[in-house]
């Protein structure tokens, strides 16, 4: 069973989030460190470090007609799951 | 016209208390139900295990309480880490507490290891992470499943203990 933080925002599946240009960096950061965590183990405080920087992402919440319009294609999560 | 009352439980007295790679949760409620959840995740992640409390004793007080009582095991978290958990009962009573789990002695100079299909995993974080890095928008669902890709990893990887236990 999947039980749902009440201290997180409230989303549904259409709604649209965007990040400001300091998230931006930081998941470029978060990029690059995961592709170097694959080719090399990370010490903890390396690897807490990312995480954090993951968990600090504050995205706007746009709901559900975004500015700009939806993206260009949307990830299939389900598929993610499939690997073992 | 006949009433019908529907009672709804309460909640009471939840506490958690953290061992050593373990939690012990303890409650007690008044009213009808018959069994409780307990959520619980690091702070910050929204997906969340969740186990089944037993129900230990019902005493005769008015209103009667029933105590429930659950662990957790094989919580091996980083440096101190804050959890939050949340019971629930079956009628969708709810109540939240928060908890910090020791670190066990854990080290910033200890190797996170990934075993082969995290890597996987940590090839799709980072390719999501460079689209989300380059969008003007995404969908809330694909960055809530990018947080739980994330949160995965934080369960699926080893310690290499830097002081060789």
């Amino acid at each position: 069973m999947t039980l749902v933080d009440p201290s997180s925002t409230n989303t549904v599946d259409s709604d649209y989030i965007a990040f400001d240009d300091i998230d931006r960096e930081a998941l470029g950061n978060i990029a690059e460190l995961a592709r170097q965590f694959i080719h090399q183990a990370p010490t903890r405080a390396n690897y807490d470090a990312w995480h954090q920087m993951v968990l600090d992402l504050a995205p706007m919440h746009l709901g559900t007609e975004p500015e700009n319009g939806p993206p260009p294609f949307s990830w299939d999560y389900r598929r993610t799951f499939k690997i073992s | 016209m006949v009433v019908r009352d529907n009672p709804i439980s309460v909640i009471n007295a939840l506490t958690v208390t953290p061992g050593v790679d373990i939690a012990t949760v303890t409650m007690y409620t008044y009213g009808p139900t018959e069994t409780v959840q307990f959520g619980y995740a690091p702070s910050g992640v929204t997906d969340m295990d969740a186990v089944y409390l037993q129900r230990q004793s019902t005493d005769e007080s008015d209103p009667p309480k029933t105590y429930w009582s659950g662990t957790i095991t094989g919580i091996n978290p980083a440096i101190d880490t804050v959890y939050d958990g949340v019971a629930m009962t079956q009628d969708g009573t709810n109540a939240t507490v928060q908890w910090t789990q020791p670190g066990l002695n854990a080290s910033p100079n200890d190797t996170v290891v990934f075993p082969e299909p995290m890597k996987a995993w940590l090839g799709q974080i980072s390719n999501m992470a460079e689209r989300f890095s380059h969008q003007e928008s995404i969908l809330a669902d694909d960055f809530q499943q990018f947080r739980s890709l994330v949160f995965l990893s934080s369960w699926f990887n080893s310690i290499e203990w830097a002081d060789g236990r």
